[in-house]
C-alpha cells in the first residue's frame, strides 16, 4: 500500500497542501477539512501529518457506527454516518484523523483516487506516493 | 456566504469592554476591493481630525484581503491605524498564517478602539470573542508572549499578532509581531496596541472561505505555482531572498552607509543573499500559501553571537542595521535583528534613530554626557546592541532616541535635521534616495512617510528599463518619474488592498495588474479589467490623501531632508550627484498635475468626482 509521505527536509511550512486538498474535497479554502495538516513547533520546525494507510487500521474496529470503510486498502469516511464521536481519532496512532468540530465530521486523505492533490500543488516538491513504511499493522508505539 | 470574503467584522472598545459583531457589506466593497482600501475608509470615516494617536480615540484594525486564504503568497494580515510617528494614515503588512487564520475564523476585519484598564489581550476562537487578562504577559518580548498564549490557550495552531517591551513602553516605532518571525513594523503600530494596554491579539479559525470559481481557481493556480518553480528571476528571489538585493543596491550606489552618509560600503559583500546562505541560513520557510518562500532561518554559528536565531536577514535589517551603521558581521546582525523582534523594535527605525545618534556624536552635536558615556561609533555592533536596548526599554539617550529621528532632530537641533533621515517622521528605509530622482519622489509623496513600498522605481531608473509608459527611463533625470512613481503607487495600493503580498511580482504576469485581475473573478466573483484595478489603487491613494490633508499635511511636508536634495554624493557610481531643491520641486509640480491634484497637492472636484470621492470633499 502507498501513502503520502511528507520530505521535511524540503517542506517550508506553506500549508499550500491544506488550501488545494480542501479545495479538492470541499470546493472551499478549509484547512479544518483537510486530510493533511502541517504542523510547526518552536522554532520553525514542521511535522506533516496524514494517514499513513495502515494495512490493518486500527480506526476502523474503533468506529462505533461503521462509518469508516476499507476500500482498495484506503479508509474512507462515510459523511452520513459518521457522528463526529472523536473515537477514531483517539484509535489512530499518527495523529493522522482529524475532527472537524462545527461540522461532527471526521476528515482523513483518501489519496484522491490514486493521483493525489497536495503533490502536483506543492512549490517545494516535498510530497511524495511511497510505499508505508513497513506496511505493518497500525497500532499504538 | 460571500466568495473570497469572510463576511463578519469585530468592533471593539477596550474602554468600555465591549464587544461588537456585525456583517461586511460586500456589495459595497468593489470600488476599494478591501484590505488597505478598507481601512483607508473606515479610518477615514470613524477617525475624529487631529486625533493624538496614542489617545483611546484612535483606531487600529486588523484585516485581511478577499484574497487572503489564497494561493500565491495572497496572506497579509493588514494593520491600519493613524501613525504616532508620523500623524499620518498608517497601514503596515505581516504576511505568516495571522491574516488567513482571521478569514478562517469568519472575519474580514478587526476594529479596536478605547484604552483597557489593565493590559489584555483578545482572543478571537471562531465565533467566541474575549478580552483576557495579559498582566502576565506585560513586560514580555514577542517570543515569550506568543508561546506563553499559546500555551495557555493549549492549542499551537493558535496564531498570535503581539508586541513586545518597546510597545509596551510606547517606543514610537514599536512593531507588531505576527507569527514569531513576521512583522507588521512600520509607523509605530505596535505603539497604538500599547496605548490601548492591548498587548496582543490570539486568533483561531476552523471555518472555510468560499471561492466563485474553485475549478477555475485551481487551474489557474496549478500554472502560476509552476511559473513561480521555475521562472529564474523568482527562483533567484526564492534562493537568495529579499538579501539578493543587497550587492545590486551597492553596485549602483543605492546601499545607505553610516547614516546615509554614503551609498556603497566596503564590506556589503557580506550580508549578499549568497555569502547569507553560505554562512547563516539554516533552513527556507513560507508564509501561508506561498510559492516564493522567501523566508530564511537564520543561526548565528561562532564568535559571541554564537547560537543567535532569527528569520532574516532580510534586506532591509541588512542595510539599516548593516551598512547604516558600518556594521558587516552577518552573526552580529542575526543577533541584532532577533534582539530587535523580540523587543518588538522596527529594524529600520531603530538602524536608522541609531544611525543618527552617531553622526551626531561624531559631529559634536551631542557628546558622552548625554550618552552616559558610551562612545557611540559606525562599525561596533556592541553600541548598536546598546542602543537598541535603551531605546526600546526608554533608557537614558533611548528615551528620546524612542520619540524617532525627526523628534530627536528637534531636541537636538544645531543642524542636525539636515541629516535626520525620514520623511513626515517616518525613518527612511534601506534604499538610498539620493543617487535616485524616482526614489526621492517615491518618498517624498508616499503615504505613510519615508516607505519604499508605495512606489519603488530604482530598478527601471538603474537599467533604463521601458517604463511600461513608453520611453527608458533615465537614471539621473526626472523625466518620466512622476509617471512612474504615479503607475506603482496605484498598482501597489490596489494589490495591497487584495491581500496579496508585494513579492508576487517577482515573475512578469504579477508585474502587473494583469495576475491579480486573473485571480479575482476566480476568487471573489469579479471580472474586473486592468483598468478598473488600477483606477481602484487610484481611488484608495487620493482617500488617503484627502486623510492626510486633513490631519494638516501640506505641499511643505511632500519633502526630503537636506542630505538627499542638497549634499552631493561623496562617492561610488553617482560621486557628485546631487538633485537639488529646483529639480526636486519640478518634478513634485509634474506629479501633482498627473495625479489631477493642484498646486498645493489637494485634490481636485473634478478628480474626486472621477474616482467617485465626491462625498469626501
Amino acid at each position: 500500500m502507498k501513502a503520502i509521505s511528507v520530505d521535511l527536509e524540503k517542506c517550508t511550512g506553506c500549508r499550500t497542501c491544506e488550501v488545494v486538498c480542501s479545495i479538492e474535497h470541499t470546493d472551499a479554502v478549509w484547512p479544518e477539512r483537510s486530510g493533511i495538516r502541517i504542523m510547526e513547533s518552536y522554532p520553525r520546525v514542521f511535522t506533516a501529518l496524514v494517514c499513513h494507510q495502515c494495512v490493518d487500521p486500527p480506526c476502523v474496529p474503533a468506529c462505533s457506527v461503521n462509518a469508516l470503510e476499507l476500500a482498495n486498502g484506503i479508509v474512507l469516511v462515510n459523511q452520513d454516518l459518521c457522528t463526529g464521536c472523536g473515537e477514531c481519532v483517539d484509535a489512530c496512532p499518527y495523529e493522522a484523523m482529524f475532527l472537524d468540530k462545527k461540522s461532527n465530521l471526521a476528515v482523513k486523505c483518501d489519496l484522491c483516487q490514486g493521483n493525489p492533490t497536495c503533490i502536483k500543488y506543492c512549490p517545494d516538491e516535498a510530497i511524495s506516493l511511497e510505499a508505508t513504511a513497513s506496511n505493518q499493522k497500525g497500532g499504538k508505539g | 456566504m460571500p466568495n473570497g470574503f469572510a463576511g463578519g467584522t469585530i468592533d471593539i472598545d477596550l474602554t468600555k469592554d465591549k464587544i461588537k459583531k456585525g456583517r461586511l457589506n460586500v456589495s459595497e466593497m468593489r470600488g476599494l476591493i478591501g484590505g488597505k482600501g478598507l481601512g483607508a475608509k473606515i479610518l477615514y470615516e470613524n477617525l475624529k481630525q487631529g486625533t493624538d494617536p496614542l489617545s483611546p480615540s484612535n483606531i487600529i484594525l486588523f484585516l485581511n484581503g478577499p484574497l487572503t486564504g489564497t494561493s500565491p503568497a495572497c496572506n497579509r494580515l493588514i494593520v491600519v491605524t493613524k501613525s504616532p510617528l508620523t500623524g499620518t494614515f498608517n497601514d503596515t503588512y505581516a504576511g505568516g498564517q495571522f491574516g488567513s487564520e482571521l478569514k478562517f475564523a469568519g472575519y474580514d476585519y478587526l476594529s479596536v478602539t478605547g484604552k483597557a484598564a489593565k493590559p489584555v489581550y483578545l482572543w478571537i476562537n471562531d465565533d467566541e470573542i474575549e478580552i483576557r487578562d495579559a498582566k502576565h504577559l506585560w513586560g514580555k518580548d514577542t517570543h515569550e508572549t506568543e508561546l506563553k498564549i499559546k500555551e495557555d490557550l493549549g492549542d499551537d495552531r493558535i496564531r498570535v499578532a503581539c508586541i513586545g517591551p518597546a510597545g509596551d513602553n510606547l517606543v514610537k516605532y514599536a512593531h507588531v509581531n505576527v507569527d514569531l518571525y513576521r512583522q507588521a513594523a512600520r509607523g509605530g503600530a505596535g505603539t497604538v496596541m500599547g496605548s490601548k494596554n492591548l498587548k496582543a491579539v490570539a486568533v483561531k479559525g476552523t471555518g472555510k472561505m468560499e471561492l466563485a470559481d474553485p475549478k477555475g481557481y485551481m487551474d489557474a493556480i496549478a500554472e502560476i505555482t509552476k511559473i513561480y518553480m521555475t521562472d529564474s528571476g523568482a527562483q533567484a528571489f526564492t534562493q537568495f531572498a529579499t538579501a539578493s538585493a543587497v550587492n545590486y543596491a551597492n553596485l549602483h550606489g543605492l546601499f545607505p552607509t553610516n547614516n546615509f552618509y554614503e551609498e556603497v560600503f566596503a564590506d556589503a559583500e557580506n550580508l549578499s543573499g549568497e555569502a547569507q546562505r553560505e554562512k547563516v541560513w539554516t533552513r527556507d520557510t513560507a508564509c501561508f500559501a506561498c510559492p516564493i518562500r522567501c523566508s530564511k532561518m537564520a543561526e548565528a554559528k561562532k564568535g559571541p553571537y554564537k547560537g543567535s536565531v532569527v528569520e532574516g536577514i532580510e534586506y532591509e535589517t541588512a542595510a539599516m542595521m548593516g551598512s547604516n551603521l558600518g556594521i558587516g558581521d552577518l552573526d552580529a546582525l542575526v543577533y541584532l535583528n532577533e534582539l530587535s523582534d523580540k523587543l518588538g523594535l522596527d529594524t529600520l527605525s531603530t538602524g536608522n534613530a541609531i544611525g543618527f545618534a552617531i553622526e551626531c556624536y561624531q559631529k559634536g552635536i551631542i557628546t558622552s554626557k548625554d550618552t552616559d558615556g558610551l562612545e557611540l561609533k559606525f562599525g561596533d555592533p556592541e553600541v548598536a546592541i546598546k542602543l537598541t536596548k535603551m531605546i526600546a526599554h526608554r533608557e537614558g539617550i533611548g528615551d528620546i532616541l524612542a520619540d524617532g529621528v525627526k523628534e530627536v532632530a528637534k531636541a537636538w537641533n544645531k543642524g542636525s535635521e539636515a541629516f535626520a533621515m525620514e520623511v513626515k517622521g517616518l525613518e527612511m528605509p534601506g534604499w538610498s534616495p539620493r543617487g535616485s530622482p524616482g526614489q526621492s519622489l517615491a518618498y517624498a509623496t508616499a503615504d505613510r512617510g519615508g516607505c519604499h513600498q508605495r512606489g519603488w522605481p530604482i530598478a527601471a531608473e538603474c537599467e533604463g528599463l521601458p517604463s511600461k509608459l513608453g520611453e527608458p527611463l533615465q537614471r539621473y533625470t526626472i523625466e518620466g518619474k512622476p509617471e512612474y512613481v504615479i503607475n506603482d503607487q496605484n498598482f501597489l495600493s490596489a494589490t495591497y488592498a487584495t491581500g496579496a503580498c508585494e513579492f508576487v511580482r517577482t515573475i512578469e504576469l504579477f508585474s502587473t495588474a494583469e495576475g491579480l485581475v486573473r485571480l479575482i473573478p476566480l476568487v471573489i466573483g469579479w471580472d474586473m479589467t486592468n483598468d478598473e484595478f488600477m483606477k481602484v489603487g487610484e481611488r484608495i491613494w487620493n482617500l488617503i490623501r484627502l486623510f492626510n490633508l486633513r490631519e494638516g499635511f501640506t505641499r511643505k511636508d511632500d519633502t526630503l531632508p537636506k542630505r538627499v536634495l542638497e549634499e552631493p554624493i561623496p562617492s561610488g557610481p553617482s560621486k557628485g550627484f546631487n538633485l537639488g531643491q529646483v529639480q526636486f520641486e519640478e518634478m513634485l509640480s509634474n506629479y501633482y498635475k498627473l495625479r489631477g491634484w493642484d498646486k498645493k497637492g489637494v485634490p481636485t472636484k473634478a478628480k474626486l468626482d472621477e474616482l467617485g470621492l465626491g462625498q469626501y470633499r
